[in-house]
């Protein structure tokens, strides 16, 4: 009997892991924002990559892009807005707004003093027809490396709002991740996420791929502009 | 030198392209579903192997105004008042589906398949409400019953309603499970003798489901509902469902919860449930073994009081 086109049930599994991973993307689709932009400066970002999925044998990142931008509103508080754009060619409006405070700024005496990040972001998913919230915690201590590189690592903690309300979930787990300054003005992020490590995906289907089957891995590309300059 | 006021702009201009975009974008993912699969360039070259080149094209025309292309091979077996509708799954045709068709040839009763619009050589594209008129256009096609688009040619068949088996594997369990509760819930009621289903799935807001962790919508996902759980409650035929244990497409427990639900709604029907120990999505015949599958679909075939009309096509 001539089986379903492998390559058909690849891209059918990995549309499906997509657009599934896109709506956990308030916890996975975008790079941590860990450097303190700086009263005044501003920053454009794009993130691509998402939760593991393994599919006919091989193992991919869900395809979720996310853009955005962030202002310094102070030098210890960024404000951010971030849109989904693969939910978005699926037909779902996915935007986040969030604010960062920056409790611990980098001393200019010891590199060993991380910058402390604590951010709070609302995510808004709707198509009109049904709509879900969430909010999200992010704590994050980043350290410079070398010459304005950064490694980083923390948590996030959100909340996906249910319809009904028994079917709300948490999403929470660590994370860690550097940047790398490419230039004055650009950077390119590599983060892992391991999100909701206490949840048994083993019985889902597509086949998540995360230790011992628990959450969601996701790898993710970031890419990060300063319009005014690497602060 | 970039001033305060610029940077301002160009953050928010980047932010007003995304959310521009947002509204332009259409939803994809139903196409991903469906995944048709048109008729190779030149026609499809059926094997004669199995089944002997008796069969007939179909050209069945719906209310909508499509044409479904499909194929309606007698019986030269014992059962020639027994027709057998056959839906495949998705990325396949009826040319492709031909080998599963030889597995059922066997049987000894007519077989009847036909894409619906977008597969083969079916005009179209497929969604559900379009799918839903296809299902009920080849139906009447089969039964002679009152043509969905007078205007167009159509065959003409003596198929008995109560002696067709409705057969669906995977998206085509779906379409199965839709016309055998079409017809369970007409006025009259004109259910079919069995409806078989073969790696079906509950509901696309199920396969949603299972697939993450946090409480999405279907309409986030899909347009396409595919309610198959709550249809199969209206169901008034002997159900028989096939389903691998292996299957990490599909999962099993959608066909235990059709099962489970049509002998809630209707005990005395017996529902059956073949769980195939091994089996992915694709391969429950083979691993069943097709003496085993001909059997257990042979078992239902030979429940059918015989009688009827012997099934014919007129062209």
């Amino acid at each position: 009997m001539r089986r379903q086109p492998v390559g058909a049930r690849r891209v059918a599994a990995l549309a499906r892991g997509a657009i599934l991973a896109s709506m956990l993307s308030l916890g996975c689709g975008a790079t941590t924002s860990v450097r303190p932009l700086g009263a005044g400066n501003a920053d454009v970002h794009v993130s691509l990559g998402g939760p593991l999925l393994k599919t006919s044998g091989s193992t991919f990142p869900t395809p979720i892009l996310m853009a955005g931008g962030g202002f310094g509103v102070t030098d210890q508080v960024d404000v951010s807005g971030d849109v989904d754009v693969t939910a978005a060619v699926l037909g779902v409006a996915h935007v986040a707004t969030g604010v960062a405070y920056h409790p611990l700024l980098w001393s200019s005496s010891t590199r060993a003093v991380p910058a402390i990040t604590i951010a709070e972001s609302f995510h808004l998913l709707t198509n009109l027809t049904d709509t879900r919230f969430a909010p999200q915690t992010t704590a994050v201590a980043a350290w410079r490396v070398g010459n304005g590189h950064l490694l980083y690592g923390g948590g996030d903690l959100g909340v996906v709002v249910g319809h009904p309300v028994h079917a709300t979930r948490v999403l929470a787990g660590p994370l860690v991740g550097g940047e790398w300054k490419a230039t004055d003005r650009f950077g390119i992020a590599l983060e892992c996420k391991w999100l909701a490590p206490y949840y048994d995906v083993a019985p889902l289907a597509p086949d998540w791929v995360s230790p011992g089957s628990r959450g969601y891995l996701s790898v993710l590309l970031g890419f990060r502009g300063y319009l005014d300059g690497t602060p | 030198m970039t001033t305060r006021s610029q940077v301002r702009v160009r953050v928010l201009g980047a932010i007003a392209c995304a959310l521009l975009a947002l509204g332009c974008a259409p939803p994809k993912l139903d196409g991903f579903l469906y995944d048709p699969l048109a008729a190779p360039v030149g026609g499809y070259q059926l094997s004669t192997a199995v089944i002997p080149a008796t069969w007939q094209d179909l050209r069945i025309p719906t209310r909508d105004g499509q044409t479904l292309q499909g194929y309606f091979i007698p019986s030269s077996g014992a059962r020639p008042d027994v027709t057998l509708i056959y839906f495949h799954g998705q990325s396949n045709n009826v040319g492709t589906t031909w080998p599963r068709l030889e597995y059922l040839y066997p049987l000894g009763c007519n077989i009847l398949a036909v894409d619906v619009r977008g597969y083969g050589l079916s005009t179209g594209s497929p969604d559900e409400p379009g799918i839903d008129l296809d299902v009920r256009a080849i139906w009447d096609a089969a039964t002679g019953g009152a043509p969905q688009n007078p205007a167009a040619a159509q065959p003409a068949t003596t198929v008995d309603a109560g002696h067709a088996v409705i057969y669906g594997r995977s998206l085509g369990a779906a379409f199965a499970t839709e016309l055998a509760y079409a017809l369970s819930t007409a006025l009259p009621p004109t259910p079919p003798a069995a409806l078989v289903t073969e790696s079906a799935f509950t509901s696309v807001a199920a396969l949603v489901d299972d697939g993450a962790y946090v409480d999405l919508p279907r309409s986030f996902v899909a347009r396409s509902s595919w309610d198959n759980l709550t249809k199969i409650r209206s169901v008034r035929s002997t159900y028989l469902a096939f389903h691998g244990t292996a299957d990490r497409y599909v999962l099993t427990r959608y066909s235990q919860e059709l099962v489970a639900a049509h002998k809630a709604a209707f005990p005395a029907l017996t529902p059956a449930l073949v769980l195939v120990d091994g089996a992915d999505h694709d391969d429950v015949p083979e691993v069943l073994t097709l003496p085993v599958y001909q059997e257990d679909l042979r078992g239902y075939l030979n429940a059918i009081p015989a009688g009827g009309a012997t099934a014919t096509l007129a062209p």
